[in-house]
Parts: C-alpha cells; structure tokens; sequence
C-alpha cells in the first residue's frame, strides 16, 4: 500500500558490513579476471618466444642451406655430373657433401638433386644423412642414384627456377612440416645455380639440406613445462594472497564498522526505550541518553543534543499539563459549587438535598472558599506521615456542594492509618479523582466515597460513581495517558491520580460497577519505617 | 557560473562512478596487456653500389645541398660488387634464388629484370604505391614490366623495376648527308639500302653504309631480327628460334645483311676492324660510314670528341647536328621498329621485406625515388646525356632546354610511334652461343642457316664446360 510505514529490517551496521564484503568481492573478482589475462598474455609471450626460436632456427637453416648452396655454385663438377656408374666427378661432389654433413652437427642432410630427369622421371641425386635417430641405421656413406620424387616434393622441385604460377611456400611448409624419413629434420630447398664464366648463373637443380631440430624440440619441450609451471605459479600466488587479503579485508571491516557504527547504535538503543518508557524511569532514561559518547561524531552529538533538548521539554510540558489540568479540576469544582450558591436553582436543590435556609449560607461559602483554598495551595512540600482523613473530608464537601440536586452522595469514612507521602499531591489525586467522578454522575445517579484501612497495612479509598454503564476498555484507558496520534481525552484526572500514587508506591485501579457505575480503588501502602525524616523524593 | 547543489554532485557520482571505473579497468588491462614494442633498430637500406648513381648523387648533395639528398650515405649502405664477378656471372642469382635480404634495393639490366621478376624474386612496386609506371615514359614502362599472376588468376603486367634513364640501341644517321641529298631516315632495310646506294656513289668520303658492333653483335642483331618478326626464346626464356617462323625471319636477316656485304656493310676483312673498342664511334666519328648502329648514350662520346675535334679538326664531325637518329629499321611491311634496350632499373628484392622488416618497403620507396627523381634525371639528361625515364623530367628538360640533344633522341628515336623497347634474352647462354655462330656469317665464315643450326644444336645439348 503506497505510503505504508515499512520498518527498517538492517541496521547501519549490517549494511555497512554488507556493502564492504560486496565491495571486496568485486575487487577480488577484477583482481581474478587478471588470471584470464595473465595467462592469455602469459601464452602469448611465451608462443611469441617459441615462435621467434623456430623463426630464428628457420632463419638459421637458410643461412646455413645458403652458404652451401653459395659453395655447390662454385663446383663446376656439378655440370658434369651424369647417370651411371660413379666416376671423379661423382666422387668429388660426394666426398664434398660427406665432408659438409659429418663435419657440420647442424646438418642432417644433404641431397643435391638434378633438375633433368629420365623418362621415368627419375632424377639424378647424390645425397647423404647421419640419421642420428636410435631407430633409424647409419647410412654407409653419400650415394648416387636416381630418385623418383612424389607429392607434394616433387611439385616444389618441378617450380623451382620456373614461372609456374604455384603457391611454393605452401609446399615448401608441406614437405618440411612432419617427420621424414631420413629422421626429423627442418628441410629447405634451394635452387643450385653453377656460376659459368661469360655465361652467368647456370641452373643446375636443387639443393635439399636437412637441418638438425633436436636441439628446438628440446627446448619447446621445456618451455612448455617452464609454462605450465608459471601458470600454476601464478595461479596459487593469486589465490593465496586472495585469501589472506580476505581475511584482512573482513577482520578489518567488522571492527572498523563496529567502531563506526557503535556511538549510533548506542543512541538508537537508547531512544528505542523511550518507547516502553514508564514515568517513574523518565529520569533514568535522561541519564541514559546524557551518558551515550558520540565518539566525535557529529551526526550522533546532534541527534543527541536534540534528544535531549526534546526530553527536556517534555518534562516540562508534563508539568505544565498536570498543574493546567489540576488548575482546570478546581475551576470546574468552584464554577459547579458557585453556581449551586448563587440564586435560582442552586437554592431550590439546596432547600431539597439538605432543607437550609439563604441565611445559613455565608458560613457554608467559608467553608467551600476555605476547602478550595486548600486545594489552590502550592503540592510542593516535604514528605511526612499525615493523616488523609482531613483531606478526604475537605475533597467530598467541595465536590458534594456542585452535584445535581436529584444525586445521592454518600461519604463512609472509618479511622484511617497515617500514610507517608506529600499531602499536597495526594490531596490533588483525591480531589482530581472525586472531580472526575462527579463530572461522569448523572442528574439522578448516586456518588459514593469508602475509606478505611486495608487488612494488609495501609489504606483503601474507593470512589464510586453509579447511574451510567463504563466498559472495562474505558476504564482501562482512564488510567492511562493519551498515546498515539489523534488520541485526545477529555479528563486526564484518573491518569494524573494514577501517576501520583504510583509515585506514592501505592496504586489506583478503574472497573465497572455492576449494574451501571465506575468504581476507582485507591490504595496506599503503610509509611515504611525509618522514614521519620519529612524529606521528597528526588 | 555553473553551480551544482550538493545531491546533484552526489547523484552525478552515482551514477558516472561505475562507468569510470570500468573505463579504469579497460584501460588498465589494455595497457597491460598489449603486445610489446618493437626494439629500434638503425634500418640501413642496403643497395647495389653504381658509380654514375654515386656521381649525381654526391652533385645533389654536396653542390645543389637539396635538403632529401643530405646524408645519403648514412641511411643506404652500397654494396660494391667486384667487376670480376658482375661482369662474367650473374651474382645476383645466387642471392635472390638462395632467398637473401642483401642486397635489399638492385640495379639490374633489363634482362635480369625479366628473369628475376617472373620467378617472383622482385616486389611488385605499383601495388605497394613504390612507383606508378604512369608516371613512365611510355616505352619503358613496358620494358620493366613483367607478366604476374595475380590474385584474380588472370595475369598482369606488373611493374618490377625503376629506370632512371632510357637506353637502347638506335640507329646513327648523317643529317647532313642525307639532308644534301634530299633524303629522309629509312624506316626499311630496303629504304636503307636505297639511300646507301644514292649518297655513297656520291660522297667519297664514305666508306661504309651501315656499321654496327663486331663484338656483342647479338645485342645489335636483336632489334633487326625482331623487325623482321623473329624470336629467339620463348616466353619463359627458352630457346625457340628453331620453330619455322622464326627460323624464316632469323634466316632473312641473316641473309639480308650479309647481302649487304661489302657495298653497305663491311666486307670480312674491314670487319675485324670493329671489333676494337671504340672502333665504330670513331669510324662514324671520323665520317667513314653513313648510317651506324649503336647505343643512344653515344651522343654523349660525340659531343665530346666534337670538342676534342674542333681544337684540331681533322676531317671528322664538327657539329652534333650533322648527326641524326631514328629507330633501327624494320623488314618492308613489319608494323614496329625495335631497340635493344640497355636500361638498368632498381628493383626491390622481395626477401628483404617480411612482416618483420616492412621498414624495409618504406627506405626502399624512399631510395627509388631519390635515385628517380625528375632533379635526378634532369641533371643526368644535363651532364651525360641521358634521356629521362620520368615524362615530367622529360618535360622539364624540353620546356627549359636543357638539352636538345636529349630531347631529339627521344622523339626521333624512342618516341616514335612505332617504337618498341624490348630486352634481350636473359639467358647468357643463349646470348653467347648465338654470338658465337652468328657473328660468323657476317665473317663469311659459315651460311646463315649452318650457323643458326649449329647454334640451336648447342643450346639444346647439355651445356659443356
């Protein structure tokens, strides 16, 4: 329903705490999102190193298959080398690629392959290996003979040195890619031009040299384990310190938060009480908020001062309450005792309810002007042991001269016990109470009053007002104060008297009298010994 | 003054914090995380050393001090490539084939520009905006050009390598000669040997019709044989010259010269005179031929003996305008004229430039057009004679005059319309063993056709040693 009071269900506290684990969590989600990226980059730079090795040994083969090429280019044998048995020429080119493969650890290799072919399509190739793989047997020494070349080899060696339109770094990528079986090895093909004199660069054929990868293999092998390493490495270091950083964050936070949020909770603690606040501990409350430490801030030293400002003044509207309800009590019971006393009507009813005469009234004035007297003067005075009978006796005539002629009113007063209190408040209790009752009498209803002592020490008044039907709920809420907004009661004096004799450790009860009346009890406990001193209670 | 009420601000932190800080974030890992920069390096372009380069460049630096020619030397290293090898092999090669970055920027012979660019060793310079071939003369543009597959699959002609100059051989008249007699240039053989037949009954003086080089004859044979409609190789450099067609036109001009032995051409025994060097310019120099074959850079060699001369004239030319040039002639009906062209043009080595070295496009654009520039080719066309290879050189050197020499040279010569530029075999081989066989027929040695079998038969056994 818009508009509706929800209460808060989280304190400042809660939610301060709260809002910090969120906000570590987010951290700590960002500080974990690096991982990802750590180890992307992580990849990355150690692909690019693995890259660049391969690149530089690649680099390194072609250096290598260039020098020697830039070597075969000066053998001007190579133009007479042909098919069929081995002869000087064959041996020089033999020995020469025998000496460049066992004498060079970075070569596996070598076959120097004619471009010409026979009908077969067979070329002539001198080549040797040192096929250093455990698996593979030493070949005896370089060999002649004519190779026939397939796939995808044998199309790179038919577009060396021709303007085939043809994708040679595929192929090259093909057939140097995978093991072969002379052993594994980085192949690269060269054109083998043979420098002529006076007619430049001749074409021979291609040059295929084996470069040794072992050394790379190895070497990847161990970045790929450096990798992994790194990568779990880093992955615990984030976690630990994570973790730790957690338990910091938490730590902290709580005590941080508790300290913060203590002098506030201190304040709201305090405040809430005033909700079940009783009178009697309305000081007590005062101390309680005076006493709550602000800690320096200053949010909680405003709320506090303005508690305190708005205690204070409610103090003070009590008083003003009480003394401007009492003020109205009396001003109601003279304007009820002068109006009988004046001419007309007040005479008749008096003729009727006691039979005196006009001239006996001015003594009967002095009495009623004395009584009030009493009544106006100030409550404040020491606590003593007094007899309430006076009281009680000067209470009923002021009350008795305003009620309607056609009432009854009867007073029973036995010899009642001293009480220890202040006279003036409990005769303002009496006569607020005695107010009350004759504001509520019918015309024609009956106001009694019975005082005596009580079998367990002290004394018992009871004022009854008969002629009109009171509900127990509205019995109940004479004794209490207006609370809430829009409550409004006509007549505070039972709640008045009640706070009185609660403040007198006695007590005042409201119930409904069978068949149709109000009946107030009101007790007083026996003065408690010791108490021979007159002094208030503070 | 814009205020900002204190909720405002709150509420505009509220609500801009989580972007900013997720802009933080981002960049943070974007920083972080980007690939590392790559080391500095000097990058020194390297470049095949050539002394006529160096010459003008050292004029534009040192004497002309333009700004782009300042320490040149500093950021392109010369590689000096010993005569021995340059001359007798073909170093080159070997470097490309076996797929080294040095020397990373070449200047190669129109030949070698063929070879090299059809087996893929040359970056292609229009795609990667190194030169326009628009901003070309026309002939040369062609002849640098070779044929590509593109990524298409049709095939393209693509240019491969930058002139600074155009050079081929043409053919040397007497304008004066042939002005006193009322004659024009012969675009014909026939017409040549009409004219010879007229003026050379009527000028003592003359000893030859036509004179052209005893030793590299093949470089002068080739334009007449391909105006006679004959080839050599084939498209991929083969030899091809056994196939009917250009067998007939080999063997016609062939014939057609040594039929102009002795009247025109000089008969076996004045021939051995020309195979000394400097022997045909001085001959045409001294007046003893009408009409000579030879390399368009000559006009050069004869401005300067013409000054030489006329401290102490001795009946040779005293004036370059008693010269004329035109195109080497065609047989009768043939729609083009030829020369052998003899340009060198810079090309980029294709393995020098990887994705880790694209530096390398950039200094090498930077260096090709440093040693084509219009300054470049002005100042060349200016001291020796070399006709520009860029049309706004071209058109410089016209508009200013610089040099009229040049510009008839061009547009009586490589302008004409029916003017091909075209290159020799790349093949040496092919060059020395027609060389061989051919220059003997002029000799008397042999008959056409023996010499061209025997050549044929050589270029198809294994090559011996």
């Amino acid at each position: 329903m818009p508009g509706e009071f929800t209460p808060p269900r989280h304190s400042l506290r809660s939610r301060l705490l709260l809002l910090s684990g969120a906000t570590f969590l987010l951290c700590a989600g960002v500080i974990i999102l690096f991982f990802p990226l750590l180890n992307v980059t992580l990849q990355n730079l150690l692909e690019r190193s693995v890259t660049k090795m391969r690149e530089t040994k690649e680099t390194e083969a072609l250096t290598i298959a260039r020098l020697l090429v830039l070597e075969f280019s000066q053998m001007r044998e190579l133009m007479e080398a042909r098919p069929g048995e081995e002869d000087k020429v064959d041996q020089r080119i033999m020995n020469l690629i025998w000496q460049k493969v066992t004498f060079n650890e970075v070569i596996e290799g070598i076959e120097l392959i004619q471009d010409r072919s026979d009908l077969l399509g067979r070329r002539l190739t001198y080549l040797f290996y040192r096929r250093e793989a455990p698996d593979l047997e030493p070949m005896s020494g370089p060999q002649k003979l004519l190779k026939q070349f397939h796939g995808a080899e044998r199309k790179l060696l038919e577009a060396i040195n021709s303007p085939e339109t043809i994708d040679k770094e595929k192929l090259e990528v093909a057939v140097n890619l995978g093991p072969k079986d002379e052993g594994q090895m980085l192949l690269r093909y060269l054109p083998v031009h043979v420098l002529v004199p006076e007619e430049g660069a001749i074409f021979w054929g291609v040059a295929k040299i084996g470069i040794d990868l072992s050394g790379l293999t190895a070497l990847q092998a161990l970045q790929d384990e450096e990798q992994e390493y790194l990568r779990t490495a880093i992955w615990l270091e984030i976690i630990l310190s994570l973790f730790i950083s957690g338990i910091l964050a938490v730590s902290l936070l709580y005590l941080w938060a508790r300290s913060l949020t203590e002098p506030l909770r201190t304040l709201s603690a305090t405040a809430r009480d005033f909700k079940s606040l009783k009178s009697t501990e309305y000081d007590l409350w005062l101390d309680n908020l005076r006493r709550v430490d602000p800690r320096g801030q200053i949010e909680v030293t405003e709320l506090k001062e303005t508690l305190l400002r708005l205690g204070k003044g409610i103090h003070r509207l009590g008083e003003r309450l009480f003394a401007t309800e009492y003020q109205a009590c009396l001003s109601r019971i003279l304007a009820r005792g002068l109006d009988v006393l004046s001419d007309g009507g007040t005479a008749a009813s008096g003729e009727k309810a006691e039979g005196r005469t006009r001239a006996e009234f001015p003594p009967e004035l002095q009495t009623e002007l004395a009584d009030w007297q009493h009544f106006v003067s100030d409550p404040e005075g020491e606590w003593q042991t007094f007899d309430l009978t006076p009281i009680l006796q000067r209470a009923w005539r002021l009350v008795k001269l305003g009620l309607p002629a056609q009432a009854a009113a009867r007073l029973d007063l036995d010899p009642l016990p001293q009480v220890w209190g202040s006279p003036g408040y409990l005769a303002q209790a009496v006569l607020l109470l005695l107010d009350y009752a004759a504001g509520v009498l019918p015309p024609e209803g009956e106001l009694t009053c019975r005082a005596g002592p009580r079998a367990a020490g002290g004394l018992q008044v009871m004022i009854a007002v008969w002629g009109r039907k009171f509900s127990p709920q509205e019995c109940d809420a004479l004794l209490q104060p207006p609370k809430g907004e829009g409550q409004f009661a006509e007549n505070l004096g039972p709640a008045l008297a009640a706070a009185i004799m609660h403040w007198h450790k006695g007590e005042l009860s409201a119930r409904p009298e069978e068949p149709q009346g109000l009946g107030f009890t009101l007790t007083l406990p026996p003065p408690p010994t010791g108490h021979e001193d007159s002094s208030s209670p503070d | 003054m814009l205020w900002i009420s204190k909720p405002e601000k709150a509420s505009m932190i509220r609500k801009y914090f989580p972007a900013l800080a997720g802009l933080l974030v981002t960049l943070a890992l974007l920083g972080g995380c980007g690939a590392p920069p790559e080391p500095a390096s000097s990058h020194i372009l390297t470049y095949t050393y050539d002394n006529d380069t160096r010459k003008l460049i050292q004029i534009l630096e040192k004497q002309l001090q333009l700004s782009e020619y300042q320490d040149f030397n500093r950021r392109y290293k010369g590689l000096i490539i010993p005569q021995s090898l340059l001359l007798r092999f073909e170093p080159f090669v070997l470097a490309l084939s076996t797929e080294s970055k040095i020397p990373a920027v070449l200047l190669l012979d129109a030949p070698w520009v063929q070879r090299y660019g059809v087996a893929g060793w040359l970056y292609e310079l229009e795609t990667a905006r190194f030169f326009s071939p628009k901003a070309l003369a026309p002939p040369i543009a062609e002849a640098f050009s070779v044929t590509l597959p593109q990524a298409t699959g049709a095939a393209d002609k693509r240019l491969v390598a930058v002139p600074p100059y155009i050079k081929g051989n043409i053919l040397f008249y007497r304008k004066d000669l042939l002005k006193k007699h009322g004659v024009t240039a012969p675009r014909t053989w026939d017409e040549l040997r009409a004219v010879c037949r007229k003026i050379m009954s009527r000028e003592p003086g003359l000893k030859y019709g036509l004179i052209l080089h005893m030793t590299n004859f093949v470089n002068d044979f080739y334009p007449i044989l391909w105006g006679y409609g004959g080839e050599v190789v084939d498209a991929e450099g083969r030899p091809a010259f056994g196939e009917p067609q250009n067998w007939e036109a080999c063997k016609a001009a062939l014939e057609d010269l040594k039929s102009m032995q002795p009247d025109i051409i000089p008969g076996p025994e004045q021939l051995k005179l020309f195979t000394k060097n400097e022997s045909l310019r001085q001959s045409f120099f001294q007046g003893e031929a009408l009409f000579m074959i030879n390399w368009n850079t000559r006009t050069y060699n004869f401005r300067q003996l013409i000054k030489q001369c006329l401290a102490s004239p001795n009946g040779c030319l005293t004036d370059f305008n008693q010269i004329g040039v035109a195109p080497i002639p065609c047989k009768q009906g043939h729609p083009y004229r030829y020369s052998n062209i003899g340009s060198f043009g810079w090309g980029v080595n294709r393995f020098s430039v990887g994705p880790d070295r694209l530096w390398v496009i950039n200094r090498a654009r930077e260096f090709i057009q440093l040693v084509t520039h219009k300054r470049f080719q002005v100042l060349n066309a200016e001291m020796y004679d070399h006709v520009p290879s860029l049309r706004d050189a071209l058109e410089e050197v016209k508009k200013q005059n610089l040099n009229p020499v040049v510009m008839q040279v061009y547009d009586q010569a490589f302008a004409e319309e029916d003017m091909r530029l075209r290159s020799r075999p790349y093949s040496r081989r092919v060059n020395n063993v027609l060389e061989k066989h051919l220059v003997r027929v002029l000799f008397r040695e042999i008959q056409p056709e023996e010499a061209l079998l025997a050549a044929l038969k050589e270029l198809q056994s294994p090559g011996p040693i």
